[in-house]
């Protein structure tokens, strides 16, 4: 499954009204919080159109808009709740852009990020001259299968609502997510999702297409607006790396502690979906009859990871088996077809990055049972820094083991953990593979 | 008096007789009482004469004989004739040349090693061979290193392209031998690029084996970079030996040169990027994987390899 943030970037600004089929005209009055909409009430949610801001991330030089997405205000004094993904530009490069709002009147101000959490994909900004009316979060839990509005502004061509049933939380995934059953579009990210009766139940973030999107969950915004926060903008990249150390730190530990079920591959036993949040899929080319290699295969990903900037993630989690056989070649020449390279799952730079640094060796052979039975185990160790933010690693780990005319190939990649946990889990994964 | 040495050439090859020349003269032909006896059916008994002028010239006369002679290439009649030395003189199928035995010969002319090593394959059955050999060692070894199943036409193209580029190396460089050298050397030619086949099949699978076992891949690629160098020098140096007359030093000099420059060349590419052009987001690491059966080092313990491992975090940032 591959999640696209709804964020629009510069020259995507092409597009697709959602038309709000519910939304037909009711004025709405009051100065304190929205006025709720009944349930039966089809009129009321024109009012809510006025409560989503476009947010802007602006390039000076370039003197237009490199970025938009949605965001609403959650109190009186102008705290505006969005997607840390609409003003990640913003936050890798403070120095390079600004941050503004446009109403849906089409008033304009600058906007001041008081603080982020790139782990749910949420930011907090202040607004200059914050409007007397502000959405409030909701106190009840939300049922399946109730009705959620969602709100933005699609691809820059004006507030939309899209309606569509909450189908509870998004399985394979580590963090709560809600799985809204709506389309999202580019440019809604960061807006609000609410319930019939107009209080917010979460925050459009993300989609993967037909109509499934997903949404933070409200406790999040409303958590990250509680620690009311001011961050320098000196500290961003510190917070960052801090906010990414406390998630990853139980949910890796978690998985260095846990028993890992046995699941079968290729004749042996191995694990695969060791936790709800990871995902397998497998497969083999047994049906190709011109294979000079046999090979059964298996991948598995935690659903999981960190958008830090358009060229930036963290947090993936993936492994992998491989099981080859030679079918018509010799023993040197299957394996001169192995090419032992690893890639980052996760994207970088050279900004962001160190290059890979190995170790390889070869592990001390296990008696062989038969004459025949002459094998070896290589690993392949690859460790790469994140250059700001110290103390976190991305690591990539092969397993070989090969015999004349097999080979066993089992592959960890994890990105932006410390290097204590990185042994721990690298020791276990070789432990279970062996 | 003069001593003279006369060269005589006929179709047993060449023979050399020293000899005394006064006023009297001496006789040359086919008689057992000839000074200089030449065993040619065309030569007369009795056919030249050669004596000394008594102001010290040469005199060279035809005595009269049935096929005649010739003095550099010109017909030799009855007369005398003033003889230069060096000089060839014809006389049936035999050739004959007189030289001073007081001027002394040219310094011996330096033997080097790389003529040596080409006539141990001087004869036929031992350059075929040797051919043979290096058309086969090629194509095994290309063989072991592709990734594809036996071919029985794919060999036969493999050790066909290894013969023409054998043959054409030869003629091209035999081409320029003739011109800078004066002798093509083909020959030798073909028994240097027979060699040249051999070592560098023979080098490639011997570094394999040892860059599998390093498991390094800097380390590897300066051990593949060095080997391949120092074959290359090899190879210019015997190459220089058979085309040009340059002295033993300045042939390692500029086949040094060479190689230098061509390696500089292919890597400047590299040596002139900047470190953000060099960055990847995969691994590098060693290729080479062979079967268990090559694999010559010992292994370490998972606790010996991780200790080790936990070195690549202390690593400084490039």
């Amino acid at each position: 499954m591959d999640k696209k943030r709804i964020i629009a970037v510069l020259n995507f600004a092409v597009c697709l009204w959602l038309y709000g089929l519910q939304a037909q005209a009711q004025s709405i009055g009051g100065d304190s919080a929205t006025p709720r909409p009944g349930d039966n009430d089809t009129q009321s949610f024109e009012a809510y159109y006025d409560q989503v801001y476009q947010i802007r991330v602006v390039s000076p030089q370039a003197g237009s808009k490199s970025s938009i997405g949605s965001g609403f205000q959650v109190s009186s004094d102008g705290l505006i709740v969005t997607n840390y993904h609409v003003v990640s530009s913003f936050v890798q490069a403070p120095q390079n852009h600004r941050i503004e709002y446009q109403s849906h009147t089409g008033q304009k101000g600058s906007l001041e990020l008081l603080d982020f959490d790139v782990i749910h994909d949420l930011a907090v900004l202040r607004h200059s001259s914050p409007s007397p009316r502000y959405l409030e979060f909701s106190s009840d839990l939300l049922a399946k299968g109730e009705t959620v509005y969602a709100l933005g502004n699609p691809r820059d061509f004006g507030t939309s609502l899209v309606k569509g049933p909450n189908n509870g939380m998004v399985e394979h995934s580590y963090n709560d997510q809600i799985l809204f059953s709506g389309s999202l579009n580019p440019g809604m990210s960061g807006g609000p999702a609410v319930n019939a009766s107009g209080r917010v139940v979460g925050v459009n973030v993300a989609t993967a297409g037909s109509q499934l999107s997903f949404l933070v969950p409200a406790k999040n915004a409303l958590d990250l607006v509680n620690a009311a926060r001011a961050i320098d903008r000196a500290d961003y990249q510190a917070e960052i790396a801090s906010q990414i150390k406390q998630w990853q730190r139980p949910r890796v530990q978690e998985l260095i502690d846990n028993d890992w079920a046995v699941e079968k591959f290729a004749g042996n036993d191995l694990f695969g979906e060791i936790r709800k949040d990871f995902q397998c899929w497998g497969q083999t080319n047994e049906s190709n009859k011109e294979r000079d290699i046999a090979s059964v295969s298996k991948s598995c990903r935690a659903g999981n990871s960190v958008y830090l900037d358009s060229s930036l993630s963290a947090g993936e989690l993936y492994f992998s088996f491989d099981h080859l056989r030679a079918v018509t070649l010799n023993s040197l020449q299957f394996t001169s077809a192995i090419r032992p390279w690893m890639s980052a799952n996760n994207s970088s730079n050279y900004d962001n990055s160190t290059s890979y640094r190995c170790h390889v060796d070869f592990l001390e052979g296990e008696e062989p049972s038969q004459k025949n039975d002459a094998h070896y185990t290589r690993i392949t160790t690859c460790i790469r820094e994140f250059k700001k933010m110290p103390g976190l690693y991305d690591s990539l780990l092969m397993l070989e083991r090969i015999n004349g005319l097999e080979q066993f190939v089992s592959h960890l990649s994890i990105s932006a953990i410390e290097r204590d946990q990185i042994s721990q889990l690298n020791r276990k994964f070789i432990e279970e593979s062996l | 008096m003069r001593s003279l040495v006369a060269q005589i050439t006929d179709k047993d090859g060449v023979r050399i007789q020293r000899f005394n020349l006064d006023q009297q003269g001496i006789s040359i032909g086919r008689s057992w009482n000839s000074d200089i006896i030449i065993q040619d059916r065309f030569v007369d008994a009795e056919h030249l004469h050669l004596s000394l002028s008594d102001d010290g010239k040469l005199l060279l006369e035809d005595l009269s004989s049935t096929n005649g002679s010739q003095l550099n290439g010109r017909s030799l009649r009855a007369t005398q004739k003033n003889y230069a030395l060096e000089s060839d003189v014809r006389l049936g199928d035999t050739l004959i040349r007189f030289f001073d035995a007081d001027v002394s010969v040219a310094p011996a002319a330096l033997r080097s090693k790389w003529f040596v090593l080409a006539e141990r394959f001087s004869s036929w059955p031992s350059l075929l061979m040797l051919t043979i050999v290096a058309a086969f060692v090629h194509t095994i070894v290309n063989e072991l290193r592709t990734t594809e199943p036996v071919q029985l036409d794919v060999l036969l193209v493999s050790a066909a392209g290894v013969l023409a580029l054998i043959l054409v190396w030869s003629l091209v460089l035999g081409f320029i031998a003739k011109l800078i050298r004066g002798e093509s050397n083909a020959r030798a030619l073909w028994v240097l690029a027979c060699l040249g086949v051999i070592v560098a099949n023979v080098f490639t699978i011997a570094i394999l084996v040892l860059r599998f076992n390093l498991q390094d891949q800097v380390v590897g690629q300066w051990v593949s970079v060095l080997c391949f160098a120092a074959f290359a020098v090899w190879l210019l140096v015997g190459t220089f030996s058979y085309i040009s007359s340059m002295s033993a030093k300045r042939k390692w000099l500029v086949s040094l040169l060479v190689v230098i420059s061509a390696y500089g060349l292919i890597r400047s590419d590299d040596l002139l990027r900047e470190p953000h052009q060099s960055w990847r987001s995969f691994t590098k690491t060693e290729a080479a994987t062979l079967p268990p059966a090559l694999l010559l080092r010992q292994g370490v313990s998972l606790d010996e390899y991780q200790n080790a491992a936990e070195d690549l975090f202390d690593a400084k940032p490039e």
